[in-house]
């Protein structure tokens, strides 16, 4: 089995070094700048031997020494960026520098099948950076010419030219696709991680909603990356400027709510000093499940949720149902919380009602919900204590400060001045200008001066729907905070003061109020024509781009299971899954094993019309063998068909004077003719 | 439709006659192994597309097993074997492949056997590569020559041929086998110090070219002036317009009996023969007419290559 252990000529070293140079690329993007200029360094070394004859390591010690010296440095400078633990970015660091260490010092065949091996390594490294659509055509390309690289050695340059190697390798890939599809679909998906997950290697998006909001200014230590602490901080206005997906939406049947009642509800805040609102603390928050009531019809959909590394599962207001793939519950202020925190790509289908009544009978925590910081907002206290005394009921209260909001000078703008001192009071009579959360915050200080029980809800508010395929998009962009009141008898109400200042917000939703060159490019801005023809191609886009989210790089456990079902296997687990895995892979090595089978039509044409003829013979039991040479073929054919001698014999010297002597296209016609008139019959 | 598929039913059942195994190599179990690896990987990591880029390489190993078994299937080998050699030197066949298929062949490699008899388990050391061929096209031929170290003198045979392929990836070693009674015949090795033994009745009977004879035809060489005309090769003229005369021995020349008793002093059958064949390749370069006597054989002297050859094949098949 030995092969002879030859180095790998310079043909095949640069097409190597090309697929590696593309399969590497995106990690120049992704790693500091000196595992990009190692990489390149390396192979331009490789390069320069190839091309201009440069001693490659093995030439001399020194070099040697050179080689093995940079490579430790570069260990050293990895530890020294990313820790001593191996995690995500360190990983794929040491692996791009790595190769690109064993590029130059590539000798022996077997070395050649390492790098095209780590380089196949290298190509998944990258899925765990993006998954994206034009990532994978990136990888496809470079999986076809690392495949290449491997024919290229296994097979001589002068019968197997570089275009037929690409050629072939294409064509490889190609047919590899039916398999590769079915175990896609049907290998039983196990949902990770089997051993423990380095701290860097949640793909959750940076941006997503805080848990805390504060009116006041933010803390000075704004980290950049990551889930930091600040950001848990931010405000809502800064998380509008985040275009990233939040979650999608698909309703059943396409019934879709109305825009001003798209409210999907996440955490709901209670505490508040002053400045920062946060949520109940577990200890003080009640186990109650909540009490619904609901009329009218309920709203079906799934959700399909971008990870954001928290418990809150979005829901379209209240959710009568739980998640069935997800363990997931419904806490006392009717947030639905996952129990494990959301690391993936989740999808659930859940049925909601818009008009319903949240315990009406009485809430445990309503003592939390009219808590106020002591000693601040005095002139806000002093109003509302005004007002509530001029008001019959909080009916009459609540639109009173709502047309408070709605009739004086209040501006609703996404570039609020930085507040100071007493936010609450500050905003309300003096800057006047701010975002939902200030509305949302002032509102539900007022109330609760009032005696009235509120608290502030966060969530998305709007989304836009694409034409394409009616999925409905929330973005961070769309993301909002409102009121919800106390009232008896009719339990939590929610109250969106912003909708008193700008209705325009909560009925066409955000993207309205974006600045046009946030939604176009600023070239076409101006023109209404292109923008309308930009908006269909992004539709398009991102309807494309939907699916592969969920379908695709959404694939998992939970969705695997969605997709079989529908597909009518009912109840799917993994003993099914692996018998029908089992029966579509033997089937379609079958069908590749015969289709391997499958004769070429000749290219010379005289061939084609002898096998015809041999086929109107073969009808007769008479078979010509493979190895069979016409002349001979006919003599058996003569002697058992005599009465066809002449014919038999015209054509087979007509075939052997076009085949092996004078190719020309008017005996080629007379042959075709002899072999149309040539009927045998026993 | 119909008829494409039966054409398929028959080519398969037609392949099967000529058996062809399949293993993986080295190269394609470390290949089994990287796909393990990015298979936990990808689990670890939940990435769907980690998953779907190890289906697809998972997939491709089986596309290239399917591709590294058609690369053998279909070809029709044809064994000649080439000219008697001497022992130590390779014997030579000429080997013509037929590719009956209609894709193109790539990278075969030809082995034979060392020894019939070693043990089929021994599969991979009782083989030696004879041969490399890089290329046959669709529906075509192509020949090569065999060459095999001899070592021992008689028949040579190549026993079984194997036609083995690691192509297109490496990933796969897949071989056939085709059993072949082509065979060269093996002179003993030509040497020895011993001189060549006196004709009997003294020393002038070294002939040289001018004392030849006039009865045997010995051959032609070039006309000198003087010569009589009817020796003259008219028939080889009109070829090439040479002038040669026809040469003959004479039936008075001595004759030589290389006898095995001559070869005494050598204790070795084997080194006996040796000198045997080595005294008849000098008898016959210096154009004596020799006779060959060994136990069980005796051949009356003669001369030329056809007797060269018999004195030789003698040797070679001797049993002792």
């Amino acid at each position: 089995m030995a092969k002879a252990d030859t180095s790998p000529d310079h043909h095949a070293m640069n097409q190597l070094i090309i697929a590696l140079f593309i399969g590497a690329l995106p990690h120049f993007v992704y790693q500091p700048f000196w595992v990009g200029l190692a990489f390149m360094v390396m192979i331009g070394w490789r390069l320069l031997h190839s091309y201009r004859g440069w001693p490659l390591p093995a030439a001399s010690r020194w070099l040697k020494i050179l080689h093995n010296g940079t490579a430790a440095l570069m260990i050293v400078l990895i530890f020294g960026q990313f820790g001593l633990t191996i995690g995500r970015d360190a990983g794929a660091a040491l692996l791009t520098i790595m190769l690109a260490f064993k590029v130059v010092e590539i000798r022996s065949l077997r070395d050649f099948y390492l790098s095209c091996y780590l380089g196949f390594f290298l190509v998944i490294t990258n899925f765990f950076y993006s998954q994206s659509m034009l990532m994978v055509a990136l990888m496809l390309l470079v999986v076809v010419l690392l495949t290449g690289c491997l024919i290229g050695v296994n097979s001589e340059s002068s019968a197997m030219p570089l275009k037929r190697r690409l050629k072939l390798s294409t064509q490889m890939v190609l047919q590899a696709i039916p398999v590769m599809l079915i175990l896609f679909v049907l290998f039983p998906r196990i949902s990770g991680p089997i051993w423990g997950l380095p701290q860097d290697a949640s793909t959750a998006t940076t941006s997503t909603m805080p848990e805390q909001i504060t009116l006041g200014e933010m803390p000075s230590q704004t980290g950049t990356t990551g889930m930091s602490e600040a950001i848990q901080m931010g405000k809502i206005s800064q998380l509008i400027q985040s275009d990233e997906i939040a979650f999608r939406v698909e309703f059943e049947n396409d019934v879709l709510p109305p825009a001003s009642a798209r409210y999907w509800r996440g955490p709901v805040l209670w505490q508040t000093n002053g400045t920062v609102w946060s949520p109940l603390p577990k200890s003080e928050r009640s186990q109650a499940t909540p009490q619904i009531g609901v009329r009218g019809s309920a709203y079906q959909y799934t959700m399909t949720l971008e990870p954001h590394n928290k418990r809150w599962l979005f829901a379209l207001d209240i959710p009568t149902e739980k998640p069935a793939v997800i363990p997931a519950y419904l806490t006392s202020d009717a947030e639905l919380h996952s129990q494990k925190r959301i690391k993936n790509r989740a999808q659930y289908t859940l049925e909601s009602h818009t008009d319903y009544q949240l315990n009406a009978g009485g809430d445990p925590n309503l003592w939390a919900a009219l808590q106020l910081p002591e000693g601040q907002h005095p002139r806000t206290r002093q109003l509302a204590s005004d007002w509530i005394q001029q008001s019959q009921g909080p009916e009459q209260y609540i639109d009173r400060v709502l047309s408070f909001f709605n009739q004086e000078n209040f501006v609703y703008t996404l570039t609020p001045p930085v507040l100071q001192g007493d936010t609450v009071d500050q905003f309300l009579f003096e800057s006047r200008e701010g975002f939902c959360e200030h509305y949302a915050a002032s509102f539900t200080i007022l109330m609760r001066a009032a005696e009235i029980p509120a608290r502030i809800v966060t969530g998305y508010q709007g989304g836009e729907v694409n034409p394409v395929d009616n999925v409905l998009t929330v973005r961070q962009r769309d993301a909002h905070a409102w009121s919800e009141v106390w009232l008896p008898e009719r339990g939590w109400v929610r109250i969106d003061p912003t909708s008193a200042v700008s209705s325009q917000r909560v009925e066409q939703g955000m993207a309205d109020i974006l600045p046009a060159d946030r939604t176009s490019p600023r070239l076409i801005a101006q023109n209404d024509a292109l923008v309308q023809v930009w908006r269909d191609l992004r539709n398009n886009w991102n309807a494309i781009n939907t699916a592969w989210d969920i379908w695709i790089v959404g694939y998992g456990p939970q969705i695997q299971k969605t997709f079989l079902s529908r597909l009518g296997m009912d109840n799917p687990d993994w003993r099914k899954m692996a018998v029908i895995l089992t029966l579509l892979l033997a089937l379609t090595g079958i069908v590749m094993l015969l289709l391997s089978y499958y004769r070429r039509a000749h290219p010379d044409p005289a061939v084609r019309l002898y096998t015809i003829f041999c086929q109107k013979l073969a009808r007769l039991g008479l078979n010509k063998g493979e190895h069979e040479g016409p002349l001979d073929f006919a003599v058996r054919a003569q002697n058992e068909l005599p009465q066809y001698q002449h014919q038999i014999a015209a054509i087979t010297r007509l075939y052997s004077e076009l085949r092996y002597r004078h190719p020309s296209d008017a005996l080629l016609s007379e042959l075709e003719t002899q072999i149309k008139q040539f009927q045998p019959r026993q | 439709m119909s008829n494409a598929l039966a054409a398929i039913w028959q080519r398969l059942r037609d392949s099967q006659k000529q058996r062809i195994y399949i293993l993986p190599s080295r190269a394609g179990y470390a290949f089994a192994g990287l796909l393990l690896l990015m298979l936990l990987g990808a689990i670890n990591y939940n990435n769907s597309l980690g998953h779907l880029l190890s289906f697809l390489l998972a997939s491709l190993g089986h596309v290239t097993m399917h591709h590294s078994h058609r690369n053998l299937r279909l070809l029709t080998l044809k064994v000649t074997p080439l000219e008697a050699v001497f022992c130590e030197q390779n014997a030579r066949f000429k080997l013509s492949i037929e590719n009956n298929d209609s894709r193109d062949r790539y990278q075969l490699e030809i082995a034979h056997k060392k020894h019939p008899k070693m043990s089929r388990w021994r599969l991979f050391k009782a083989y030696e590569p004879v041969q490399k061929i890089a290329f046959i096209e669709a529906d075509n031929s192509t020949s090569c020559t065999l060459e095999v170290k001899t070592h021992h003198r008689g028949w040579h045979s190549l026993n079984t041929l194997r036609v083995a392929s690691l192509y297109p990836l490496g990933l796969f070693y897949c071989w056939t086998l085709y059993p072949q009674t082509a065979r060269v015949l093996v002179y003993p090795q030509a040497k020895g110090r011993l001189p060549l033994p006196a004709p009997p009745g003294g020393g002038k009977q070294r002939l040289k070219a001018e004392q030849l004879g006039d009865d045997d035809f010995a051959g032609l060489r070039n006309y000198r002036e003087g010569e009589p005309l009817h020796r003259v090769a008219w028939k080889a003229m009109a070829r090439d317009e040479v002038m040669r005369s026809k040469q003959f021995s004479s039936p008075e020349g001595h004759e030589l009996q290389l006898r095995w008793q001559d070869v005494d002093t050598v204790t070795d059958t084997e080194a006996r023969l040796s000198q045997l064949c080595n005294w008849v390749m000098q008898a016959e370069r210096a154009g004596h007419r020799y006779g060959l006597q060994i136990p069980g054989v005796q051949i009356e002297a003669g001369n030329g290559p056809q007797h060269q050859h018999h004195c030789l094949k003698t040797l070679a098949l001797y049993h002792g």
